[in-house]
């Protein structure tokens, strides 16, 4: 005798269906219908179960379900890496079935976070080879760090300089994409194929026309795989692109579903959705696998408003923001990140001494010269004093600039840095360090001559020690510079 | 209203055919009521309608006809229900005799749902209160599969 629990279509609304029976059924359990579309279990209540369809199709009335035996997971395992799925871990790339064996574990989606015993304290730094991340708002291995701008700020291109700059260095990325257009996965796919970076990179992807349901499981999906690999001793760089697209479809799942709309329309558990996942991502301690997931939520204002919300929920909820701006990405500033409204509430532990203090007086300079840019207009006028403030400003400015797709030592990034304080570059103007940037970094990176200097960034103890090391070193810049 | 359930229930198995006759009758009081267009019906229609008492019908007048059709519609509707598959289409005397069967087995106030499903070859599933238990020739077979594909063979080899 084969006995299996079934449940029978009470009513449905669009890819939301109410079943009856199921005695001993659980949230997140799956269920199949005779024709074969799958659908999870949402929420249970005395009489019916609802249901969110991950297939589309017509179910009708008194249509039977039946309980599978699994439940809403996918197999983990490295197979995965190079790969781009849908979040039930079907290939969507065209390379074929993945490459598993048949012992592959399945990991549930919807797991709860580890608690505070497994996690350890973030002490180490996340690199990503942005000289203006790595250096000004550096990120820890294990911290949340929100990514939020203006559509055609730069956030892609930066969330992708830095997956093509974990090259070499065993990071694991995984990245979600959730209801983009299809074309914007593939060309995803094609830049990181063409930038070898998708061999440590595993793609979960949902396009705008799949069923809400199945949008909404991709950033569960990215965090299982991310899991998998922590739990390896890997260290994963999650990016969750985005949330706010993550945000809309809870709200329409929840509102086909006569929950009570809050504020924005949004139901009253988006706050514990996005945290209950954001949890998921820390450093661990060795017995819990030992591995990070640092994690990138992205999330797109509407009309440069970071009030709104959804923005300030996953302010709340992660480790600091990188703020995106579109009129400094049009203006050539990349990337376009707003340094004075922008914060990292852990990276600044993970900093060596020098860089701290570096980062410190370079803050300090910025913050300053922000404050004296209503009277810069008169730069002839004022004292020298103010006037090297508002230069070394726009030097800082110049030396952040990084084109894309470029990648930068942390020994170059504070050696950048600290050149402002040099005697050489006293008077230099802006058009100067854009001329010559790039001659430097050459210099620094392949000279010689210059490669002591290097060296011995990481052995001092601070930022004066550097200075004067740049200072000595003043003849040979000089040589290589091209004067305007 | 239990002694009208009741009485409809006496001989009515299928949730189909009891969803039918209510209505049948609902339409045929209200025909008596207030008037109007006579449906059309069929003998076996006509002949359950006859075999009410005239004391049944004494329980609807004009005032409470709604109401008690309301009443009734939310009553049957929590009736638990047993889901038969076969792998025939059975006429209505089969089904009749079915529900007679299981009423006077289990004793229980339930109706019968007869679904038609060819994959069981022969034999019956069952699905109540949200179990589903396959008696079915499919299920022995699936469960014989091995020991009838290796006589298959031992046929074949001789």
């Amino acid at each position: 005798m084969n006995q299996t629990e079934v449940g029978y279509v009470v009513s449905s609304r669009n890819f939301l269906i109410y079943l009856d029976g199921f005695p001993t059924i659980r949230i997140n359990d799956m269920v199949e219908s005779d024709n074969g579309l799958r659908g999870w279990i949402n929420s249970i209540s005395e009489n019916t179960v609802e249901v969110l369809m991950l297939d589309e199709g017509v179910v009708k009335p008194k249509t039977q379900f039946r309980k599978l035996d699994t439940r809403l997971g996918l197999p983990t395992g490295d197979f995965l890496l190079g790969r781009a799925i849908n979040p039930l871990g079907i290939p969507i790339d065209g390379k074929g079935l993945l490459s598993r064996t048949k012992n592959v574990a399945m990991s549930e989606l919807d797991r709860e976070a580890s608690g505070i015993e497994s996690r350890q304290f973030i002490a180490n730094q996340f690199l990503t080879g942005i000289t203006l991340i790595d250096t000004l708002i550096p990120l820890g291995r294990g911290q949340r760090e929100l990514v939020l701008g203006d559509a055609h700020s730069g956030k892609t291109g930066f969330l992708i300089n830095a997956i093509v700059n974990q090259k070499n260095t065993g990071v694991i990325c995984v990245i979600a994409l959730i209801g983009k257009p299809a074309v914007t996965v593939k060309n995803l796919i094609d830049v990181l194929k063409s930038n070898k970076a998708l061999d440590y990179t595993v793609i979960v992807a949902t396009s705008s026309s799949e069923a809400a349901p199945l949008i909404f499981l991709t950033p569960k999906t990215a965090f299982t795989i991310a899991e998998y690999f922590q739990k390896k001793g890997k260290h994963v760089l999650l990016v969750l692109d985005d949330l706010g697209s993550h945000a809309k479809i809870y709200r329409e799942i929840a509102l086909l579903g006569n929950k009570p709309p809050g504020k924005e329309s949004y139901p009253g558990d988006i706050f514990y959705q996005h945290a209950h996942l954001l949890e998921r991502a820390g450093n661990f301690l060795p017995q819990y696998g030992g591995g990070s997931i640092t994690a990138l939520p992205v999330v797109e204002l509407n009309l440069t408003d970071f009030t709104t919300l959804i923005p300030t929920n996953l302010m709340s909820m992660t480790d600091g923001h990188l703020l995106f701006r579109a009129g400094m990405h049009a203006q050539g500033q990349t990337p376009a990140i707003d340094i004075s409204l922008s914060v990292s509430r852990v990276g600044r532990q993970t900093q060596n001494k020098v860089s701290n203090l570096l980062s410190t007086r370079v803050r300090q300079i910025l913050s300053a010269a922000a404050d004296l840019e209503t009277i810069s207009r008169f730069s002839s006028e004022l004292p020298p004093e103010t006037q090297l403030i508002l230069r070394r400003k726009d030097q800082f400015m110049e030396l952040l600039k990084q084109d894309p797709l470029t990648m930068l030592s942390k020994e170059v990034q504070l050696i950048l840095l600290a050149l402002p304080f040099t005697t050489f570059f006293k008077d230099k103007t802006r058009s100067f360090i854009e001329k010559n940037k790039r001659v430097i970094i050459d210099a620094f990176q392949n000279n010689p001559q210059l490669a002591p200097v290097i060296r011995s960034v990481n052995k001092l103890n601070n930022e004066e020690e550097l200075i004067k090391i740049l200072e000595s070193i003043g003849g040979i810049l000089s040589k290589i510079c091209q004067t305007p | 209203m239990n002694d009208i359930l009741n009485t409809i229930l006496k001989d009515t198995f299928s949730h189909t055919l009891l969803n039918h006759r209510v209505k049948l009758l609902k339409s045929n009081l209200l025909k008596t009521f207030f008037g109007g267009a006579s449906p059309t019906l069929t003998p076996s229609d006509l002949n359950w309608l006859k075999s009410f008492p005239e004391s049944f019908y004494r329980n609807f007048n004009k005032d409470n006809v709604y109401q008690i059709f309301s009443d009734l519609e939310q009553n049957y509707a929590k009736l638990p229900i047993l889901t038969i598959y076969l792998a025939f289409e059975p006429d209505e005397a089969t089904v009749a005799n079915i529900g007679a069967f299981t009423r006077k087995t289990f004793g229980l106030p339930f109706m019968l749902d007869i679904k038609l499903d060819p994959r069981l070859i022969a034999g019956a599933a069952l699905s109540w209160k949200g179990v589903y238990r396959d008696f079915s020739l499919r299920t022995r077979i699936e469960e014989k599969k091995e020991e009838i594909s290796q006589s298959f063979k031992k046929f074949l080899r001789q």
